[in-house]
């Protein structure tokens, strides 16, 4: 799993800090209770679960070739894939073609600012791309042609287009060497200014340490699937938010077994002060973070983090809400639905592990792995004799272990 | 050579005609496995087919990303049985015979249960072979059956991945282990045969391997190894040796040791005595004659035909290690260990050698030389070492302390021929009694703390200090042939003492990345060196007339030379990072180092023309450029092109050196002028490692092209007396390229191992020197090759083969195209046979083949054989009878090259004897 440790250290005042006194909302809710238990999960066919499965390959050539997929959103018929290792964002078309790439050396109007892309986000409603780099932004249609380019409004670690122009921010940041304000841990800006802010937190003597903040990778906002709504998680919470230019609501409350539960005491206790990462790491049960939420129908799909391999291959799940059935997605078994290749790289791979879905956009699911694992599982299931879409077996016959990742897109059913 | 042939044919058909005496087709066994409670597909578990009617494991695998396993190449027709295993579920069990025509069985599902909703007391577990225990690979030792004296090598052998080499080296999937530990910590000093060839099977509970990483900062830098965890109630134990052997010629071999460990100490007693060209340098090697081994072909336990003279040995010593941290984790250490070693060696060695030197086109200086050696030298050896790892830090003291003792005779009569005809001859009796007292002392501290601003500091320090004390009675009487009359009589006594002193202090900071130079790494490094060494010599004549010594103020001196020498030097470091995750992982590092050389010596000698002071500065720059490539499940490629410059200081022996006229044939005059000369090398070196499968192969190549400035080269005047005055000069033009490679290949097939390893070496020089003062130039190239095929089927038959030869020419430019070459050839045959599990026999057969352009090619063969019985309980007990070169044609033939120089001739060697030994093996593994 990778783990990232907030440990940003800004030294400007922030405006949401500023004016968090003014908007902090009480989070509201009727939340769905869920009580799931990781060793009562079952696998189950590929089929039980997803209606279709598409393997994507991405075209590969000199200008597309790529390293890992460190993020990703869906909009339209696109995919808009950011890669730190080539510091660009590319985009594909939903068929896998290769069709812009913005390069971060080769930003802004006539591409003359060169710099290192450190994140993107994605407005499906405006059909723009947001990419950061050090104190700017710089705006993209999804043909990849620039926008325009923008100082940084608002520092923030991850963000997610609301809708009515509204965005929501999460950053959690204290330090002593902060003047002792009030921040929240999630705002919502509008313009320059901060509509609504969640989760307070003292500045400077807030009891959790940035290095104490542990969370999954790029996995605060996952689109709820209605327009412009997120669900929203955050470390050693077992709730799930959602949120929304309108306000935020708990959608659901889960409850855990006693075992995977973090103690009373793990945020109050002391002498846990900077070392609940190594805590966790003694103590591999613990689910310290949610994520990966997403709904289709009656289905929620979700990851219980771990650290050091407490769930390890058995830590993504689906739930079927009405029955409470839980299938393990990890153990999902490839049939002929997935032509018989497993739907994620779960058993040998780090693409899952890592990044588990990357996004969910109109009624489908997106994972990823690389090419060389996927032909591995070609080769495993040659007994089987599978039959390939055409496109699919051609890659096959042509294309080669070194090729760009390959996407699957996986259509869930309304019910188990 | 054709019945050599005839032997290699018989042992290549043998394995055949066993096969094709009983075909048995092969057939492929298929299943999934699955927990039906939870409807998981079990992914990495582990699958054993075992053969019914004796339990014989035949293979072990893990199931793929959809739990399914597939066995190929399983036996038909007789009942296998199938065991699944994963952790927390109980095992499924199948049994299953395949189809006597072979074919494919499906076996289906294979479904655990988890343990969890067992009762214990019907949970009944077998032993999985092989699982990943996150990224170590362990191999479970009570899986494979093997017979209850079996040791860790014998498991070893059974797995797959693993080949065990003639020499001893452990690969695993074709990567060398760099080190073997057993419970995470060194093995009697870390002697890998130590603990593969005593540690009893039945008493291990895991093989565990294992990557180590050696540089933080570079990913591939990294070693394997293996961990040998013993189960808990056999942490303690005891082993050893007891064992004598007389035979045919006074032949005699003796040896005994005892070892006992716990979790916190270990101690070794050894010892050994033989006239049977069996000898140690140390208590490692001593142990690791005497180690239990059951099975395997080795050569390592074979007396050194090759060696000069007949030697009698006699050795011993004791090893003891402590641990203060018996518990700690792999890269922490507190450990106490010291190591005591005694041996005498008694030399009787003969030789007649003929070196030919060209003197000009026409003219050879041919030197025959007729010596006979007694030697009886006692080397004494104790050290000690504290260390102290903790995952940052690096602490260890070494003090040593030396004691050895030389008495020696010798005696040689000489002749000089020029073209053809014997211009001189003359005698030489030499005695000598020599004691040598040292004392050394290092210590080293390391520290590479992340986030300290100085990482990596470093500082070390070496101490060595001795005094030796020599006495020397030599008499030569020199007879030239035309001239009868300046004939020469010496009867010269040397007393001599030696005391001198070496301190050595390096001290280097860690790296300082510099932002604002692009990332650049800087950081200081400084060797700093002191030597003294006072010398004493007295030396008389024995007049021939009145017998009264007379001092000989010519030779008779005191002096004290000193040196300091200081490198101090600052090192740039950049290192450049590709990646595309799944595909490949470029890196390159480029390394400057500006470094300079300071160094002055110093000579003070009551002999006036010996005084000297010289000092020299010197740049001495080296630079590196690494590029690594890893293409992901594929292969690892790690390239080095490196330059560096050394400087070599002319020593005073070569500057001002005594004049000793007993030195007849070669007399050293000595340079006052000489100059420092200057190396220049790049070395490239390409490592590559294949990542696929077992079986692929490994390569590496090493280059090395040199110049060197000022080379330090002789200048030889021959009188027509056949006798030479050497002086040391510089001359440019020396010129030198070295190449090696190494290819391994490691094979497993059903129950087969074929092994191959070709190993070369290639080196060409150009090196000046002068003749009567005529410059010339020798040309000179030497190649060696070896190619080692091992072959091992089972535990029945096990062969090696290896073919070795060695090429030097040389070319004498200056002198009209003259040309020397000689030709070395070894051809080596070993075949091992267990009868049974008692009952084993050996024989090696090398034919050796030495050819020369001064003489004609002789060839001769050695033929070795022996037959060995194990017997008691546990087979603790052996009786050995052997027989050593059968053919008595063992033939010590001198064939060396250097420069204008051949040499050739013969040495007397070890011959044809028969031996009866007995040993006792005494072992014990219990619970501490």
């Amino acid at each position: 799993m990778q783990l990232i440790m907030n440990t940003h250290r800004y030294s400007l005042i922030l405006l949401a800090g500023l004016l968090t006194a003014d908007v902090a909302a009480q989070v509201t809710s009727t939340p769905v209770t869920l009580r799931i238990d990781p060793a009562q999960s079952q696998g189950a066919p590929v089929s039980s679960v997803f209606e279709s499965v598409e393997f994507i390959p991405l075209e590969t050539n000199r200008e597309s070739l790529f390293g890992q997929i460190h993020s990703m959103r869906v909009i339209k018929d696109r995919f808009i894939i950011h890669d730190r290792e080539t510091n660009a964002v590319l985009i594909f078309g939903s068929d896998g073609k290769f069709l812009h790439k913005i390069a971060g050396s080769r930003l802004g109007k006539g591409g003359t600012h060169r710099g290192t892309i450190s994140s993107f986000s994605a407005d499906p409603e405006n059909a723009t791309i947001l990419l950061k780099e050090g104190s700017r932004q710089f705006y993209y249609g999804t043909d990849g042609k620039f926008l325009r380019e923008d100082t940084l409004g608002f520092i923030n670690s991850e963000e997610a287009p609301l809708g009515q122009d509204a965005v929501a921010r999460v950053l959690y940041d204290p330090g002593p060497q902060y003047p002792d304000t009030t921040c929240n841990e999630l705002f919502v800006t509008r313009g320059h200014s901060v509509i609504a802010g969640y989760f307070p937190y003292q500045r400077q003597s807030a009891e959790i340490h940035p290095i104490d903040y542990i969370h999954i990778s790029h996995a605060s906002f996952y689109p709820a699937g209605m327009n412009g709504a997120y669900f929203f998680t955050r470390p050693y919470d077992y709730n799930v938010y959602r949120i929304s230019a309108t306000g935020m609501d708990t959608a659901f409350r889960v409850k855990l077994p006693l075992q995977h539960t973090l103690p009373p005491g793990f945020l109050k206790d002391p002498a846990l002060k900077n070392t609940r990462f190594q805590y966790l790491m003694n103590h591999p049960d613990f689910v310290f973070h949610i994520g990966n939420v997403y709904t289709f129908g009656n289905l929620l799909f979700f990851k219980l983090a771990t650290v050091n391999g407490g769930l390890k291959h058995n830590d993504s799940f689906v739930m079927e809400l009405n029955s409470g059935r839980l299938v393990s997605v990890n153990q999902l078994i490839p049939d002929a639905a997935s032509h018989f290749l497993p739907v994620t790289d779960d058993a040998n791979g780090v693409e899952f592990v890592n990044s588990n879905f990357l996004d969910a956009s109109e009624g489908y699911l997106y994972t990823n792995y690389a090419a060389v694992t996927l032909f591995g599982y070609q080769a495993e299931s040659a007994s089987k004799q599978a039959e390939y879409p055409a496109k699919l077996a051609s890659w096959f016959q042509k294309g080669n272990k070194k090729a760009n990742p390959v996407i699957i897109k996986l259509k869930p059913k309304q019910q188990l | 050579m054709r019945w050599i042939l005839t032997i290699l044919a018989i042992f290549a058909a043998t394995p055949v005609f066993a096969w094709q005496a009983k075909p048995v087709p092969a057939g492929e066994v298929r299943g999934t496995v699955r927990d039906p409670a939870r409807n998981f597909l079990l992914r990495g578990a582990t699958l054993a087919v075992y053969r019914v009617q004796d339990s014989l494991l035949l293979g072990f695998q893990l199931s793929n990303s959809s739990g399914e396993f597939s066995f190929r190449q399983l036996p038909s027709g007789i009942p296998l049985r199938f065991v699944a295993s994963y952790v927390g579920y109980t095992d499924a069990v199948k049994t299953a015979t395949l189809p006597a025509q072979g074919g494919m069985l499906d076996l289906k599902d294979f479904l655990l249960e988890s343990s969890a909703t067992r009762l214990k007391e019907f949970v009944v577990q077998s032993v999985p072979p092989v699982r990943m225990n996150g990224d170590t690979l362990e191999f479970n030792a009570d899986a494979f059956r093997l017979d209850s004296s079996a040791v860790v090598e014998d498991l070893l052998r059974k797995i797959n991945n693993v080949t065990i080499w003639g020499d001893g080296t452990i690969t695993v999937n074709g990567r060398e282990i760099s080190q073997v530990l057993v419970n995470g910590k060194p093995f009697f000093g870390g002697a890998t045969k130590l603990a593969t060839q005593n540690l009893p099977k039945n008493s291990v509970d895991k093989i565990q391997v294992y990557k180590q990483q050696t540089n933080n900062g570079n990913p591939y830098d990294s070693t394997s190894v293996m961990n040998i965890r013993l189960k808990s109630g056999r942490t303690a134990g005891k082993f050893g040796k007891t064992g004598a052997g007389y035979g045919t010629g006074d032949r005699f071999d003796a040896e005994g040791s005892i070892s006992l460990f716990n979790p916190k100490m270990q101690l070794s007693l050894a010892g050994a005595a033989n006239n049977t060209n069996r000898d140690a340098n140390d208590m490692t090697a001593l142990l690791n004659q005497q180690t239990f081994r059951s099975s395997g072909v080795t050569m390592d336990m074979q007396p050194d035909f090759r060696r000069k003279g007949r030697n009698d040995f006699y050795g011993g010593g004791a090893m003891w290690q402590y641990d203060f941290r018996p518990n700690a984790g792999a890269q922490e250490k507190n450990l106490l260990s010291s190591n005591l070693f005694i041996r005498n060696d008694a030399l009787d060695g003969r030789s007649d050698l003929e070196s030919t030197t060209q003197l000009a086109a026409d003219s050879q200086l041919v030197q025959r030389s007729v010596s006979r050696t007694f030697t009886d030298r006692t080397r004494s050896t104790f050290g000690a070492r504290y260390e102290n790892v903790l995952p940052h830090r690096i602490f260890y003291l070494t003090p040593s302390l030396e004691y050895n003792r030389l008495s020696s005779r010798q005696e040689n009569t000489q002749s000089a021929a020029i073209r053809g005809e014997i211009q001189s001859t003359g005698s030489n009796r030499s005695g000598q009694e020599q004691t040598y007292k040292g004392a050394g002392f290092q210590a080293y501290y390391q520290n590479t703390e992340p986030g300290e601003r100085f990482r990596n500091f470093r500082l070390q320090y070496d101490l060595q200090a001795g005094d030796q004390q020599s006495d020397i009675h030599q008499a030569t009487i020199f007879r030239p042939i035309a001239t009868p009359g300046n004939g020469i009589d010496y009867d010269r006594k040397y007393n001599r003492s030696v005391r001198h002193m070496y301190h050595t202090l390096t001290a280097a900071s860690g790296n300082l990345t510099i932002k604002q130079l692009g990332g650049i790494q800087l950081s200081l490094q400084n060797e700093l060196g002191i030597q003294s060494r006072n010398e004493d010599q007295v030396v008389t004549d024995v007049r021939s007339a009145g017998g009264h010594p007379v001092i000989n103020y010519g030779l008779t001196h005191r002096s004290e030379f000193t040196s300091l020498n200081i490198i101090p030097g600052l090192y740039m470091q950049k290192s450049f990072y590709r990646k595309l995750t799944n595909r490949y992982e470029h890196r390159w590092l480029l390394r400057g180092g500006a470094r300079m050389q300071f160094y002055r010596q110093e000579l003070s000698s009551n002999l006036a023309f010996r005084n000297y002071d010289k000092s020299y500065s010197s740049p001495v720059p080296e630079a590196t450029v690494e590029y690594q490539r890893s293409e992901y499940g594929s292969y690892s490629d790690w390239y080095r092109l490196t330059y560096k410059k050394t400087n070599q200081f002319p020593e005073p022996e070569q500057l001002v050196p005594l004049a000793d006229s007993i030195r007849i044939y070669y007399f050293d005059a000595g340079n006052p002028f000489l100059r420092h000369s200057e190396d220049h090398a790049v070395t490239f070196t390409l490592d590559k490692f294949m990542q696929r499968r077992p079986n692929d192969f490994t390569y590496k190549l090493a280059a090395t092209l040199g110049l060197r400035d000022r080379y330090m080269t002789d200048s030889s005047l021959t009188d027509n007396t056949g006798r030479t005055t050497r002086y040391i000069v510089n001359a440019n033009g020396y010129r030198y390229g070295r190449l090696s490679g190494e290819v391994i290949k490691p094979t497993k097939f059903n129950r087969n191992l074929l092994n191959s390893r070709l190993q070369s070496q290639l080196q060409l020089s150009h090196i000046p020197y002068f003749v009567n003062s005529i410059r010339s130039n020798a040309l000179s190239l030497s190649h060696q090759h070896t190619f080692l095929l091992e072959y091992a089927h089972t535990d029945r038959w096990a062969v090696h083969i290896s073919q070795s030869a060695a090429f030097y020419r040389a070319k004498q430019s200056g002198l009209e195209q003259t040309v020397l070459r000689n030709r070395n050839f070894a051809t080596q045959l070993s075949v091992k046979a267990n009868a049974g599990k008692r009952l084993s026999f050996d024989s090696n057969v090398t034919y050796n083949r030495n050819a020369s352009s001064a003489f004609e090619a002789i060839g001769y063969t050695i033929w070795n054989a022996g037959a060995t019985c194990r017997f008691l309980r546990g087979n603790n007990a052996e009786i050995r009878l052997h027989a050593l070169d059968l053919l008595r044609q063992n033939t010590a033939v001198v064939n060396t090259g250097f420069g204008n120089r051949l040499t050739t001739g013969t040495e007397n060697v070890l011959t044809q004897y028969f031996m009866l030994s007995v040993a006792y093996y005494p072992r014990q593994f219990k619970h501490k």
